[in-house]
């Protein structure tokens, strides 16, 4: 599963820097891949949420500083943190969108079976609560509900809420039926790891090497100075790196996956 | 009404215009630099000694806003970090990436005149104390974890580095002074280096040439670099000077092949989803 390669390394360079310049292309890079290998569906849509949700860790993080000293200087390192747990959900979010979390549950090893199951629950949370959300609003609308008000909330968490349970039951009950977790499970559909993924995953592991390097050698601007506020270096090698996360953007769609 | 309107904003304005005036009527003329006050702060990287007669415009600051103070007038190289609370680096020594202990167990340790020459290890953070006039800030790279362990900076009384503030500042150059690498106009009282084979570490002779009047920095503050002998240390000074002049403002080269990377792959992205949205799901 090339996905969790490319999310796995795309977060790592996401945290090694807060500079804006190479975010910024490590975020139009996942617009890339988003575009071309999005699912269909509603889980798709989790990328534009998450996209907003890193828009708005920003504009949260900025707007804490006026709990301490307001200057230029706390507001750009607040809004540089923020910037770069910006990039972390837009990864993630990406990742929801073109990848089945459920998916992931299939390659793990039969040791580490449950340990698998729960980070795959925990990665569906999202594109499942989306979905729910979806659905429900869908359903408020066809009966007259407007949707939009305070009030509209509650009956809106109400039902997420007891989809998702139902949902993580039914999960549990399927899986439970089908052997997991009893050592006896079946592989009648083997992933298949073709030359776009590893294209993908190579690629991947170089671009974050490059920045665990630049990191280590203490070289390329990672981290910009805020006391003093500066301008931040920009390597234009880094810059190709982080551009080099767009790359399984541009090989055949459905292959990568 | 209208008239007490009137009148409230003619107060107001009489107001602000006095708030304006005051800071600059007690700022102090450039002529008489003798008005000024001066703290000392000796910057030891451990291969260089750097000392700075620092112009506190305000009376007094932080230990921190004493080395930004140092940066302004002196184009000392610094670092803070923890938002703004812990320094990082100094003339170009400690981690780069924002995490001040991040060259542990080596690290800045915070010293503070005693007075007399000594010094005292600081128990409180540099952005908590206070620096005024005559006082003596000491920073020095090393590691250990407190006065006991952490190296100090040589012995350095005010008065070594503030050459006795007499009303006219002195303007004398020191032995070796033309400091070739120099040559900044901009920068006031250039430091004037001093090699240590004259001075021992013990007396920083550092009387910086405050050459006639710098543009900007205020007259009858020095810098003063010595070097140590220890390492066989011919370590550049330059590092200083060169600093002042390197705080370009404006954006990076750099910038550009990001901002490039950014439009290209936004209209990959957009090539792609027209693509996709032609084909059928």
């Amino acid at each position: 599963m090339a996905w969790i390669v490319w999310s796995a390394a795309a977060g790592i360079v996401a945290m090694t820097t807060s500079n804006p310049f190479y975010l910024v292309v490590l975020i139009a890079a996942a617009a890339v891949v988003h575009s071309s290998h999005r699912r269909p569906g509603p889980s798709s849509r989790s990328f534009r949420i998450f996209l907003l949700g890193g828009l708005g860790a920003i504009v949260l993080r900025t707007a804490l500083v006026v709990f301490g000293t307001v200057d230029a200087e706390n507001a750009a390192a607040a809004a540089l943190e923020g910037s770069r747990l910006a990039a972390l959900l837009v990864v993630f979010g990406t990742f929801n969108s073109v990848a089945d979390p459920f998916g992931v549950l299939r390659l793990a090893p039969r040791r580490l079976h449950e340990p698998a199951l729960a980070a795959a629950l925990a990665l569906s949370i999202a594109p499942r609560t989306i979905a729910a959300v979806a659905r429900v609003r869908q359903a408020q609308e066809l009966r007259g509900i407007r949707i939009g008000r305070l009030r509209s909330l509650t009956a809106l968490a109400v039902p997420v809420l007891e989809t998702g349970m139902e949902e993580a039951m039914t999960l549990a009950e399927s899986m439970d039926s089908r052997g997991h977790g009893r050592g006896r499970r079946s592989r009648y559909r083997p992933e298949r790891w073709e030359v776009a993924s590893g294209a993908t995953a190579i690629v991947s592991g170089v671009c974050t090497v490059a920045f665990a390097a630049a990191l280590l050698a203490g070289r390329g601007g990672l981290a910009p100075s805020t006391f003093p506020l500066r301008w931040p270096d920009v390597s234009p090698l880094l810059v190709v790196a982080a551009a080099g996360f767009a790359l399984p953007g541009f090989l055949p769609a459905g292959r990568a996956a | 009404m209208s008239q007490l309107t009137r009148a409230r904003r003619l107060l107001a304005g009489a107001l602000v215009a006095g708030a304006l005036a005051i800071p600059i009527a007690s700022a102090p003329a450039p002529a008489c630099a003798a008005a000024l006050e001066h703290a000392a702060l000796v910057v030891d990287t451990g291969s260089a000694v750097t000392t700075y007669c620092v112009a506190l415009p305000d009376g007094s600051v932080s230990g921190i806003g004493l080395i930004r103070l140092a940066a302004d007038q002196y184009g000392l190289e610094y670092r803070l970090g923890y938002g703004g609370a812990a320094v990082c680096q100094l003339a170009g020594v400690g981690p780069a990436d924002g995490d001040c202990f991040g060259g542990f167990p080596d690290y800045w340790g915070y010293w503070r005149g005693d007075g007399k020459g000594g010094w005292t290890w600081s128990n409180v953070g540099a952005a908590d104390t206070t620096v005024g006039a005559g006082d003596v800030d000491g920073w020095a790279w090393g590691s250990g974890d407190d006065g006991g362990t952490h190296p100090r900076p040589p012995r350095t009384s005010f008065g070594d580095v503030c050459a006795d503030s007499s009303p006219s500042p002195s303007a004398v150059p020191t032995s070796s002074g033309s400091g070739g690498t120099g040559g900044g106009p901009p920068l006031g009282g250039a430091a004037a280096p001093v090699s240590d084979s004259r001075s021992p570490r013990g007396e920083p002779s550092s009387k910086g040439s405050g050459k006639g009047s710098g543009a900007g920095a205020p007259t009858g503050s020095t810098a003063g670099v010595v070097l140590r002998t220890e390492g066989g240390g011919t370590a550049a000074p330059s590092t200083v000077l060169a600093a002042a002049r390197g705080t370009t403002s404006g954006p990076p080269l750099g910038a550009l092949w990001s901002l490039a990377a950014v439009g290209l792959l936004l209209g990959a992205a957009g090539v792609q989803r027209h693509r996709r949205r032609g084909d059928p799901p």
